[in-house]
């Protein structure tokens, strides 16, 4: 990139005569006596012809030297007041990127190595009931065992049970002793006609709602057969796979996670089964008991009951335009209300037959140790994770090279032409 | 830490370079090659500060290995002057217009004359040559410096030193 201008002899070896004078220029000037007089002479007369330096500047540059050039001129004195800061700046900068560079990695490091690892081998099994479900976690209203809360109209028809009225009719129609007995009777048709999913008190069947987590940890490549493996077992235990999601990796390593309902009552032989696709390094079973949000939804779907037929009755007997009319208003209100706790019900009936489980699958890559072990965490699990993490962060790191490479190759280009640039600026200064 | 280890890290690092000598040393040379430059006295004044200041600025940054610090020196006074003439987009003025010499005697005598021959010679170079004839006679540098200084070869910069050399004879003649 330099310019060889008028040296076409650039590469060639010098002449000795050039040589020799070259020589005998430099004998001159360091005051050695020569054996050409002509150039020593003009060697002394051209250092004859040296500017001097003026005593003034000399005396000014004296004091700059050993001040440490505080003045330089008003411009110079800023800059020499800058100048330490100047030139440390870029060093403390480098020093704090570096150290937010460090840090940066370590947590890079720390938050690939938390993902590799397969979770932590634990086996738990937790079991809650209602009480402390309702008190740890916002739940629905069929979970919260408020019999108020389910249905909006719900204290309407407790209240007009309890009265024998269902609003401000002015029928009085229903006389308490009618609505009593209805409801009575009402009751036990109730509960004849629900009777497979309902457990009324008196019977002291328990509802509970279960779901269970489970992380599987499978042999290198064996995912794909596990995975196969789990839509089979569902089906045996009366269920479906409501949501599934595989990703395959390198060298066998893989994950898979599903969302499985399946036949309460099949649920230990299903979670038998998916323990058998390989290590279950972690399991998480809950279960909320749901019997009294049960209980009050049969309770006032028989009041709803109990109300309809009283109101029937009074409708039979209802002779006056206005009365007839008012009445089949509330008929036509407690029809919906009855359906809506019918729906409930069903609703609180399959939340108890059908069971969740969430269930994770992990396959690690052939380099690491299989998921046959025994669940301990061991050397060989360090080094393998260890291993892991290291070939993670070299990914990172090839593929952020990868991305600044072309960066710092086109910003040295443009340094390099800058260079070029100034250089050429400079030596045209001469033209 | 053992002696032959301090010895070694003795030997690797880099020389610190001695300012204040340095200074002292090169100050009037460098002046007389910065005037050469630039030409009038006010503009070496101020360049020829700027270049130490410059210099001082930029002391820790020396190596040794790619050069002697007088060579060092001269490139920055060099960068400094051209950067000067690049600012004010005007040619180097003459050496011989310097203007720094005592006038002359009203009695001419050889000595004068050959004085003024060879003023004379220096301002009719081209310059680059005026150029390579400072940093020569003025800054005292070898042709390897003086490589190093312009960014060329030894070789080559000995090639241009004697184009100017026999220029400037041929001028005085």
């Amino acid at each position: 990139m330099i310019r060889s201008d008028q040296t076409p002899e650039s590469g060639a070896p010098l002449d000795p005569k050039v040589i020799a004078e070259l020589d005998q220029l430099d004998a001159a000037l360091r005051g050695e006596a020569v054996t050409d007089e002509a150039l020593a002479q003009l060697v002394r007369d051209v250092q004859a012809q040296a500017p001097e330096m003026p005593t003034a500047l000399r005396t000014q540059l004296n004091e700059d030297v050993a001040a440490g050039f505080p003045r330089f001129g008003k411009a110079g004195a800023d800059r020499a007041e800058r100048r330490p800061t100047a030139t440390k700046a870029p060093r403390v900068g480098w020093r704090v990127f570096g150290g937010m560079a460090a840090v940066a990695t370590v947590c890079c490091v720390m938050v690939v190595g938390l993902a590799t690892m397969d979770g932590d081998d634990s086996y738990t099994t937790s079991s809650e009931s209602l009480p402390e479900l309702a008190a740890a976690r916002p739940s629905g209203p069929s979970d919260s065992a408020s019999p108020q809360s389910a249905d909006p109209a719900a204290p309407d028809l407790e209240r007009s049970s309890r009265d024998g009225s269902t609003g401000s009719g002015s029928s009085g129609a229903a006389a308490p002793s009618e609505l009593d007995q209805a409801s009575g009777a009402l009751d036990s048709a109730t509960t004849q006609k629900l009777k497979p999913s309902t457990a009324t008190p008196a019977s002291g069947r328990r509802r509970v709602e279960q779901s269970v987590e489970m992380s599987v940890r499978v042999k290198s490549g064996g995912l794909d057969e596990a995975a196969g493996k789990v839509g089979d077992i569902t089906r045996r235990a009366g269920g479906f796979v409501a949501d599934s999601e595989v990703s395959m990796r390198t060298r066998g390593a893989g994950s898979a996670t599903f969302t499985l309902q399946v036949a309460s009552s099949k649920l230990d032989a299903a979670i038998g089964s998916l323990s058998d696709l390989g290590t279950v390094t972690r399991q998480d079973q809950q279960s909320v008991d749901i019997t009294s949000s049960f209980d009050t939804a049969n309770q006032r779907l028989g009041d709803a009951k109990a109300v309809r037929k009283a109101l029937l009755r009074s409708l039979d007997k209802a002779d006056s335009a206005g009365a007839i009319a008012a009445l089949r208003t509330r008929i036509a209100d407690n029809r919906k209300t009855i359906a809506g706790l019918e729906s409930e019900i069903l609703q609180l009936d399959r939340r108890t037959n059908l069971t969740t489980i969430g269930l994770s699958l992990n396959a690690p890559s052939g380099d690491a140790p299989s998921g046959d072990d025994d669940g301990r965490w061991t050397i060989g699990d360090a080094l393998g994770d260890a291993g892991s993490v290291l070939g993670t962060v070299g990914g990172v790191l090839i593929v952020a090279i990868a991305v600044l490479l072309p960066f710092a190759l086109i910003g040295g280009l443009g340094w390099s032409v800058y260079l070029v640039r100034r250089k050429r600026a400079r030596d045209g200064a001469l033209d | 830490m053992s002696e032959t280890l301090s010895a070694t890290m003795a030997r690797t690092r880099p020389p610190t370079l001695e300012f204040d000598a340095l200074y002292r040393t090169a100050c009037a040379d460098v002046y007389a090659y910065v005037r050469s430059l630039v030409g009038d006295a006010a503009t070496a004044d101020d360049v020829t500060a700027q270049a130490f200041e410059r210099a001082y600025r930029k002391r820790r940054s020396f190596d040794a290995r790619r050069g002697t610090p007088r060579q060092w020196l001269f490139t920055i006074a060099r960068n400094a002057s051209l950067d000067e003439l690049r600012r004010r987009k005007r040619a180097a003025t003459p050496l011989a217009d310097a203007g720094v010499k005592v006038a002359a005697p009203a009695a001419s005598t050889e000595a004068d004359d050959r004085a003024d021959a060879v003023r004379a010679a220096i301002a009719s170079l081209p310059p680059r040559e005026r150029d390579l004839i400072a940093l020569k006679f003025y800054a005292g540098l070898s042709n390897a410096e003086i490589g190093a200084t312009l960014g060329i070869s030894e070789t080559n910069a000995g090639t241009r030193v004697h184009r100017a050399l026999s220029s400037l004879r041929e001028a005085c003649s």
